[in-house]
């Protein structure tokens, strides 16, 4: 019974980081997903930076080629996902 | 009757139908399904993330709960106190709570994409795309009420703005002790509560006078400078202090109502037709989903049910509590408006108005909404009843508590204003796509950030200006009942033609709703735009274009739904 | 190093000539002078008479000489990358797919890039000796690789402001909720591979702006002869360098009276010094060689 009790403080402390952080996260992600999309941006046609720079960062931007994909694929349907922000 | 008393039916109300009508929901249509859910199959520790139950539930109770459920209640009290909490707990059990689970769990089944998308699947292509207009148009609604509302509150407690523009500058420091100094959580969650204490404080001594078009221009620059500022500046930041806003604003709140043990002392119903819209008799049915909407149901819980928390949902059981439970938390809160303005809001209108007012119950339908109006407005109303209520039970000073709970209101309004800018400078690209094949250089202005910022921010401010809260608000009301009719529709068709399953009980909500809304925006059109033609005849026009433009979308929507592509098929996304 | 200097201009109007020839006089001059050429058709040994070498040689008194291996540098490059590639594509090996990875040397702008490094390499091994020359390859690549640290650097910055906010966003999250944030991932700038690799193309172009615009060691000198296209070709290479502000210090007449149909220059490049270098028909002794620059190596120079 107590330990219940303390669990469920325990998750709404937890969700108050989450209210602290959610929108960051958004942004984070975004922001991951674009340097992908700067980075290799000529893949698809946008301008981008030399070549070189893209392929000497390559190695090391896995999480941001990963997330660029995963948004990519919700490309159509991303305008719900904002609403989080909003508190009507 | 005992305010305590209505708060326990209210409870019971809930429990039992979450329970009985919850369970039925859960087992009986939107049953199992083999896959596991979308949290878990497609993980990928960025959207998709399997959350703990009671996290998620606060997310997204925090992300439906704002300042509506608290406005829209205190307007319809003009029918009387019990019209208004039955359509508060029976739209909530019967249509809210059932719209936002089913929009939660079709979307968990098609992958967590959003009930927009869900409705291009099981209607018809061109539904997401009305999907889209009606979401710009509750975007725009939403700027004019919540500016008017706030407005009037701004003029009349003049503490308020002082109160909510120091919140900024704190929430602005917050933020960078926060994410910049990146201090510890919990220091910075006290220096947050010191920060939101202080700016209440500071405020009853340093109020703002201003006039309420200056009060509009500070709006209008302000959703535009605000919605251009990155989230982790000032959105994060004033988002976790308004959620301490919010957990106080319920705890203490919920606390004094239930031990005030004060009958109501307004009449339980007033008259079938009390003038509320624009002075003009309004009918309780068809317009009473305008006038209370998020309290009861509300369109946006479906693109949030969808948006976030469907791809959160760390298993389908968990489905119904964070759902349809914290629907009924919502309505519980517009409970409390209910209920602390019953108790207490004849004691704050002054002694000649109370009297005429309490004379007899036709009366108070008379008067209701002209002596809400030199309160404050709806927040006006509500923050001296829930201080009086809160200061009677808990001894709180009420000079303060005004202040806090017209803030709690003010500053989530305030919120909706610029972050609802955000979304509706991307629905305007949305919307305006057709063009890019047609008329380029309309499409590239449109799609502008700073032209699609000002386009809506303008439209709902200019509306906002003629401060007919009372015309608009009911406006605002009818686009989120829009969204709320195509989410449900979409949500029976998922039941019906996907699911396989009897759909009455999300069915007959839907038509019920749509045929309201109808009827209530076709008597809205015939009957309120001609008067506020007479005042301010280019807001009618905007307003009236709005409404016929609702209205035509509405019809070719029923009829989509009633008439699918053959060749659309309604097979579960796989993908 | 005092100066570093280059000869630039069309193919075949004398630029390995005219490069080899200052090496030699400042040789005899007693200095310790690089002499490079980083033009993948190199000719260097043709005119100083040696067999075809690699790496560094010792030509003359204090004088080395290099032809650059330009595929060298294209190939150490692209190997670190494919090596990382490689690993996470280990897979590839088994059905021996791995050596379509190396297609990636032929990506557009790997040669140009590859030569700014081997610039920049050469350039600092050899910081030690009193004159550095280079002997550059034709027009368009040499002004495409000037403008590579211009263009580069802004792009560079931009990532890196960006990158750091990422981080930044990052331990914002991680501070507060740690589960949020891939263990994996850097949570501080200083350690994040991005940043870091980020930082080593910075110095790199870094390095090399602020040599090409440093008027007290970097010299140019265009070498031309007296025909049409050639003139034409100059000018372009002034506007390229006047673009990106490195100092034009002498136009080199080549060749005098040799052409038909010359064009008057006179009234071309004015403010810029120009100097004429007689035909010498003899490269054979290094005497000869050196004679060609006997008119213009000092303005070419500080002491």
């Amino acid at each position: 019974m107590l330990e219940n009790f303390l669990d469920n403080i325990k998750a709404f402390v937890e969700g108050f980081k989450n209210q602290s952080t959610s929108a960051i996260e958004l942004q984070l992600h975004e922001m991951e997903n674009s340097f992908a999309l700067v980075c290799f941006g000529s893949l698809m046609g946008m301008p981008s930076p030399p070549n070189y720079l893209g392929m000497a960062l390559l190695p090391y931007i896995e999480q941001e080629i990963k997330v660029m994909i995963f948004k990519s694929e919700r490309l159509d349907d991303r305008l719900a996902e904002f609403f989080d922000l909003s508190d009507i | 009757m005992s305010s305590t008393v209505l708060v326990i039916i209210g409870l019971v109300i809930y429990v039992v139908f979450y329970k009985a009508y919850g369970g039925f929901l859960k087992n009986s249509i939107v049953g199992t399904s083999e896959k596991e859910v979308p949290s878990k199959r497609l993980f990928d520790n960025v959207d998709y993330v399997p959350a703990n139950k009671y996290v998620l539930f606060g997310h997204h109770f925090a992300s439906i709960a704002g300042a509506a459920p608290i406005i829209g209640p205190a307007i319809a009290l003009a029918w009387g106190w019990l019209p208004a909490i039955l359509w508060v707990w029976f739209g909530n059990v019967f249509i809210g709570a059932v719209h936002d689970y089913l929009s939660l769990m079709s979307s968990v089944r098609y992958d967590g994409h959003s009930v927009q998308w869900v409705a291009g699947k099981v209607i018809k292509k061109r539904t997401s795309y009305i999907f889209a207009w009606f979401i710009l148009f509750v975007l725009i609604l939403v700027v004019a009420a919540f500016g008017a509302v706030l407005g009037g509150i701004f003029v009349k407690q003049p503490a308020v703005p002082t109160a909510y523009f120091l919140q900024i500058a704190f929430a602005l420091i917050l933020g960078y002790i926060m994410y910049k100094m990146k201090a510890n959580f919990g220091i910075s969650t006290i220096i947050a509560i010191i920060l939101l204490a202080t700016s209440i404080i500071v405020a009853k001594f340093y109020p703002f006078h201003a006039s309420y078009q200056t009060w509009m221009i500070v709006f209008l620059a302000y959703i535009i400078i605000a919605a251009a500022i990155p989230v982790n500046i000032l959105l994060q930041p004033r988002d976790y202090m308004n959620a301490w806003l919010l957990v106080f604003g319920l705890a203490i709140g919920g606390v004094a109502v239930i031990f005030a043990f004060k009958p109501m002392g307004i009449p339980a119903t007033t008259m079938f037709s009390a003038p509320i819209i624009a002075g003009q008799s309004t009918p309780f049915w068809p317009a009473i989903p305008l006038i209370i909407a998020c309290g009861s149901l509300s369109g946006f819980h479906a693109l949030v049910a969808s948006g976030t928390t469907s791809k959160q949902l760390s298993s389908e059981v968990e489905g119904l509590f964070i759902g349809y439970g914290s629907m009924l938390t919502e309505g519980f809160l517009s409970t409390l408006v209910i209920l602390s303005i019953g108790i207490a809001g004849m004691g704050i209108v002054g002694a000649d108005k109370a009297q005429t007012l309490t004379a007899n119950a036709a009366a108070f339908g008379n008067h209701y909404i002209p002596a809400m109006k030199s309160a404050g407005g709806p927040v006006g109303i509500f923050a001296k009843s829930y201080a009086t209520v809160v200061n009677n039970v808990l001894g709180i000073p009420k000079a303060f508590m005004v202040i806090l709970a017209a803030m709690w209101v003010a500053s989530f309004a305030m919120t909706t204003l610029d972050t609802t800018n955000r979304l509706a400078r991307y629905t305007f690209a949305e919307i305006f796509e057709p063009l890019k094949e047609t008329s380029k250089g309309m499409y590239d202005l449109f799609t502008n950030k700073w032209v699609a910022s000002f386009i809506p921010a303008a439209i709902g401010i200019g509306l906002a200006w003629t401060g007919e809260w009372k015309v608009i608000w009911p406006a605002f009301g009818a686009a989120n009942q829009m969204l709320a009719s195509i989410a449900l529709m979409t949500a029976s068709a998922w039941v019906m033609r996907v699911q396989k399953k009897p759909s009455w009980p999300v069915f007959i909500p839907a038509m019920f709703l749509w045929v309201t809304v109808t009827v209530a925006m076709i008597w809205y059109v015939i009957k309120i735009i001609p008067i506020f033609m007479h005042k301010s005849p280019v807001q009618a026009y905007v307003l009236g274009a709005m409404m016929v433009i609702m209205l035509l979308l509405n019809f070719i929507l029923v009829y989509d739904f009633a008439k699918p592509d053959k060749d659309q098929s309604f097979v579960e996304d796989n993908a | 190093m005092k100066n570093i200097i280059f000869f630039l201009g069309k193919g075949g109007v004398g630029k390995t000539t005219s490069s080899v020839s200052l090496s030699y006089h400042l040789a005899d001059k007693g200095k310790s002078v690089y002499l490079a050429s980083i033009d993948p058709a190199h000719n260097i040994c043709d005119i100083v008479s040696e067999k075809p070498f690699n790496g560094v040689k010792n030509i003359y008194q204090n004088l080395f000489a290099e032809e650059v291996d330009v595929e060298e540098y294209l190939k150490k490059f692209v190997k670190n990358t494919t090596r990382s590639m490689k690993n996470t594509y280990k897979y590839l090996q088994i059905i021996n797919l791995d050596s379509m990875l190396d297609v990636m040397k032929y990506s557009p702008g790997m040669e140009e890039y590859a030569i700014m490094y081997a610039l920049k390499d050469k350039i600092e091994n050899n910081i030690d000796k009193d004159y550095i020359i280079i002997d550059t390859p034709p027009t368009g690549l040499i002004l495409k690789i000037f403008a590579l640290p211009f263009t580069s650097r802004m792009w560079i910055e931009k990532l890196i402001l960006w990158r750091k906010k990422i981080i930044n966003a990052r331990g914002a999250v991680a501070n507060i909720n740690p589960d949020a944030i891939d263990k994996e991932l850097a949570i501080k700038e200083e350690d994040d591979k991005v940043l870091k690799e980020l930082g080593l193309q910075s110095s790199t172009v870094e390095f090399l702006v602020e040599l090409l615009q440093d008027r007290n060691k970097t010299k140019t000198a265009i070498v031309m002869n007296e025909d049409e296209l050639s003139l034409n070709e100059s000018k372009r290479i002034k506007e390229g360098l006047d673009y990106m502000n490195i100092p034009l210090n002498l136009i080199i007449i080549n060749k005098k009276g040799m052409i038909e149909n010359k064009v008057n220059i006179e009234n071309s490049f004015s403010g810029i010094e120009k100097a004429y270098a007689p035909f010498v028909k003899d490269t054979s002794s290094t005497e000869h060689i050196a004679e060609i620059c006997k008119e213009w190596a000092e303005r070419l120079i500080d002491d």
